[in-house]
């Protein structure tokens, strides 16, 4: 079984289509309904009829129930179209921490199931990263070729040797830039820990939201699970993590010092989606690691969440439960 | 007290382990970035802990495994696994030999050693008191036989002669039930001098039987006949032990019965030769008359059944039959030319002659392989002077060269299996030298070929009522002198290392599961911390 494989029933993901926000533009025809007249199955409306109107929408009881000779109503359908989704994972070297249960790892399970998502569709998949330390320029296929691309995107990911943990990750949002398209969701899998100095992912994230497009933001929070960790190590020492240099001095954990760094984290996060809000943007509720277990437990916690989350449920036809 | 120190040092230095504080976990935080600065230590922490870790499962378990180790090493302890209790086990090991039936004032040895075994027993049971208490008997001979106290009056002397290692065997025999103590020899043989093992029950050697006089027929030989017409004959040997008279020795056979008169040894005082020619073969039997006090050795049976002359396949027209040797188309060795070599059967021996000594001349000898059987006889030196010619032509198959000379050539040959030799053929020359050369070299591998050596004979001794008895020469030296009674056994300090096992293997193993279980706990430890 591949590291990136999504713990999560392949029937679940196969009943389920993308349903995103109703009133956001499309690519033209495809499976996903929307608030304006079109061809599907999905019953709207009536109206008068109109000239040039197909004469096979005309529902003939209900005109009659008016009373009016003239009074002819149309059935209007919802538009039935195709949609894009782009999925962006945060692939800073501290996302794969913690080390027994990395967050990509789940980021990547969340891609692949989107895709799979996606694929049955038919909608159009773009993948891409932030901070990605080689290649940044995002991939994309459509329909059943999706989850085949998700797979060897997030394979190549998680197997690429990542960057050392105390160097500074650099976001490179240029390329999702380029590919958003007029009708699509930007899909954001991140610990929402980075910095964004130059306020690039800002940029990104509210262009994302523009024409009418919908952002989700899926928080990847593991700091109860690691602040357990270092509670049990004692006395620790922290590593230089993306600049940040602590030196030799031993630090010991207490209970005001684990308050101090909730404040600081909870503060960081809300500063920054409060630098992307707009219209278009939807935080759903984070995903919390499990305090211990390690690996299997996020991948049973997983399995049980992700059905349910938001996440699918936000962006699924039918629902995370089918 | 080194063992003590050591012990103290090594738990000091457990201690001293588990008192250091920790050192720092290296730990990799995702959101260590964000982190506020680490609280500043006021003052520099200790490298020891004052708090004791005696909640330290692995400090228990690895003060344990020095302690364990140390005591498996230094402490000499015993630990008493099959007998917990204080107790005697009496092994008494009856030599039931022959010799022991011999009888000296109307009194046999046996009984003065069934005696001396009851006496034995009872003292020993005496002093277990209300102590656990068991005995066994081992009659010892040439073979071993367990019994109990109650069987010893029907123990009698088997007829087989016996040494004192079958005794020691027999004590050292392993543990039948009883566990065992002590140990007492009950023999006509004084204590061996072996080393008696340290760790082995408390041993002690009764010898029993005043000494008494023998004379005692104790061995045989026949000697082949000799090329020089010599007949085969017979050595017998008879050994007197004490002070006794010289007896007569009567053989009788196919050939009538005759006196043989003995002939004192040389080189060994009371030993006495005798030397007859049997008039024909077939079985015979010498005896002593009188006899000794042992009435085991005064009879002795004997089959003769090898030639009395030598038989030879004798093919040189030119050199005379010797005179001690007779011919005959069927015997096992044939003496012929070389160029017959081929008409003599595959099987037999074979003495080949070539024409060597008329082409003699001053030559070098080559590689020779040392024979003293062979070559014993003759002087190199003036071999090298008269050199005889080799051998013409290649060696037989089966030959290899014993003598070479300078060039090469082989000038003696030999085969192992069948046996036989080549050699040049005797001749009588002018030179004295040559002739000498000849005449030896060619009688010794005559006599080589023709199996000259004494062999010893089939014995079987016999007691006047026909009873065999075997090696009963080994029981012959009645006149040893009596040791004198070694001391009574100590029974009040039970042997309990007789009957303890040592305790380090199990200190050891102890040892390895406490650090077995250590290793355990670490690994669960270990894995609980990585989840």
């Amino acid at each position: 079984m591949e590291a990136t494989e999504p713990p999560v029933s392949r029937d679940i993901l196969r009943k389920a289509h993308l349903r995103l926000r109703q009133n956001v533009p499309t690519g033209g025809i495809g499976q996903h309904l929307r608030r304006r007249a079109g061809q599907s199955l999905e019953f709207r409306e009536f109206r008068s009829y109109q000239m040039g109107d197909d004469i096979r929408l005309v529902d003939w009881r209900a005109s009659l129930r008016t009373g009016r000779r003239d009074g002819r109503l149309v059935r209007v359908f919802e538009a039935e179209e195709r949609t894009t989704l782009m999925i962006v994972v945060d692939a800073r070297p501290a996302m794969r921490l913690p080390e027994q249960a990395p967050k990509l790892l789940a980021a990547l399970w969340a891609l692949r199931a989107l895709a799979e998502v996606a694929a049955s569709s038919g909608d159009e998949v773009v993948l891409g990263t932030l901070f990605s330390p080689r290649d940044d320029r995002p991939v994309s296929a459509r329909g059943r070729a999706a989850p085949a691309l998700a797979r060897q995107f997030a394979e190549d990911l998680w197997s690429a040797p990542a960057d050392p943990l105390d160097s500074v990750p650099v976001a490179s949002t240029g390329g999702l830039m380029r590919r958003l398209r007029p009708a699509s969701a930007v899909v954001l899998l991140s610990d929402l820990l980075f910095d964004d100095p130059g306020g690039g992912i800002a940029r990104f994230m509210r262009a994302a939201q523009e024409s009418w497009r919908q952002v989700l933001v899926q928080r990847l929070d593991s700091l109860e699970a690691e602040l357990a960790l270092a509670r049990s190590a004692g006395r620790l020492r922290v590593a230089a993590t993306e600049g940040r240099q602590f030196g030799d001095e031993p630090t010991e954990i207490d209970r005001p010092w684990e308050d101090a760094i909730r404040a600081r984290i909870g503060a960081h996060v809300d500063g920054r989606l409060a630098e992307w809000a707009g219209p278009g943007l939807t935080v759903e509720p984070p995903m919390i690691w499990p305090a211990a277990g390690g690996l299997a437990a996020l991948r049973t916690g997983f399995a049980a969440s992700f059905p349910a989350s938001g996440l699918l449920r936000g962006i699924a036809a039918r629902g995370g439960e089918g | 007290m080194i063992a003590a120190g050591l012990a103290l040092l090594a738990g000091l230095g457990v201690l001293a382990w588990y008192l250091q504080r920790p050192a720092p976990r290296d730990l990799r935080l995702s959101f260590a970035r964000l982190l506020p600065d680490p609280p500043k230590a006021p003052r520099p922490v200790p490298r020891l802990a004052l708090a004791l870790p005696v909640r330290s499962l692995p400090f228990w378990l690895h003060l344990l495994v020095v302690a364990l180790a140390l005591a498996a090493i230094w402490a000499d302890l015993r630990l008493r696994l099959s007998t917990p209790d204080p107790q005697i086990g009496l092994r008494i090991v009856l030599d039931v030999s022959h010799g022991m039936g011999t009888v000296a004032d109307g009194v046999s040895r046996m009984n003065l050693a069934r005696a001396a075994a009851r006496d034995e027993a009872a003292a020993a049971r005496a002093a277990a008191g209300a102590a656990p208490y068991c005995d066994e008997v081992i009659l010892a001979g040439r073979s071993l036989r367990r019994a109990g106290l109650a069987d010893l009056d029907e123990a009698g002397a088997l007829p087989e002669g016996a040494d004192a290692l079958s005794l020691l065997e027999a004590a050292r025999q392993e543990d039948a039930g009883c566990t065992i103590t002590h140990v007492t020899v009950l023999s006509d043989l004084p204590a061996p001098t072996a080393a008696w093992p340290q760790d082995a029950p408390a041993l002690r050697w009764v010898q029993v039987g005043a000494p008494v006089a023998n004379v005692a027929i104790t061995a045989a030989r026949h000697v082949p006949p000799r090329l020089d017409g010599t007949p085969a004959s017979v050595i017998l040997t008879v050994d007197a032990f004490g002070d006794t008279d010289v007896p007569v020795l009567v053989v009788s056979g196919p050939g009538g019965e005759r006196r043989s008169a003995l002939e004192p040894s040389l080189d060994r005082p009371g030993r006495f030769f005798a030397q007859m020619v049997p008039g024909a073969g077939g079985a015979h039997v010498a005896r002593l008359d009188p006899g000794g006090a042992y009435g085991g050795d005064d009879r002795l049976v004997f089959d003769l059944t090898a030639p009395d002359a030598i038989v030879l396949d004798w093919r040189l027209p030119a050199v005379p039959l010797p005179r001690g040797v007779r011919q005959s188309d069927r015997a096992r060795v044939s003496v012929v030319p070389l160029a017959d070599l081929p008409s003599v059967p595959a099987r037999a021996g074979v003495l080949a002659v070539y024409p060597g000594w008329a082409g003699a001349a001053p030559r070098e000898i080559g590689a020779f392989v040392e024979d003293p059987s062979l070559l014993g006889a003759i002087n190199l030196d003036v071999l090298e002077r008269r050199m005889p010619a080799s051998m013409p032509g290649a060696l037989p198959p089966g030959f290899e060269p014993v003598l070479t000379d300078a060039t090469g050539g082989v000038v003696i040959a030999r085969r192992v299996d069948p046996p036989g030799l080549i050699v040049p053929a005797p001749v009588r020359d002018a030179d004295p030298d040559v002739t000498a050369l000849a005449l030896t070299l060619f009688y010794s591998a005559l006599q080589v070929l023709s199996g000259g050596d004494e062999v010893p004979l089939e014995l079987r001794w016999e007691t006047a009522s026909g009873q065999g008895v075997g090696d009963a020469w080994k029981e012959s030296d009645t006149a040893r002198p009596l040791a004198p009674a070694p001391p009574p056994a100590d029974y009040s300090a039970p042997m309990a290392a007789a009957s303890a096992q040592p305790v380090w293997p199990l200190l050891v193993l102890m040892a390895l599961a406490a650090m077995l279980a250590e290793r355990l706990w670490s690994l669960r430890r270990r894995r609980a911390d990585a989840l």
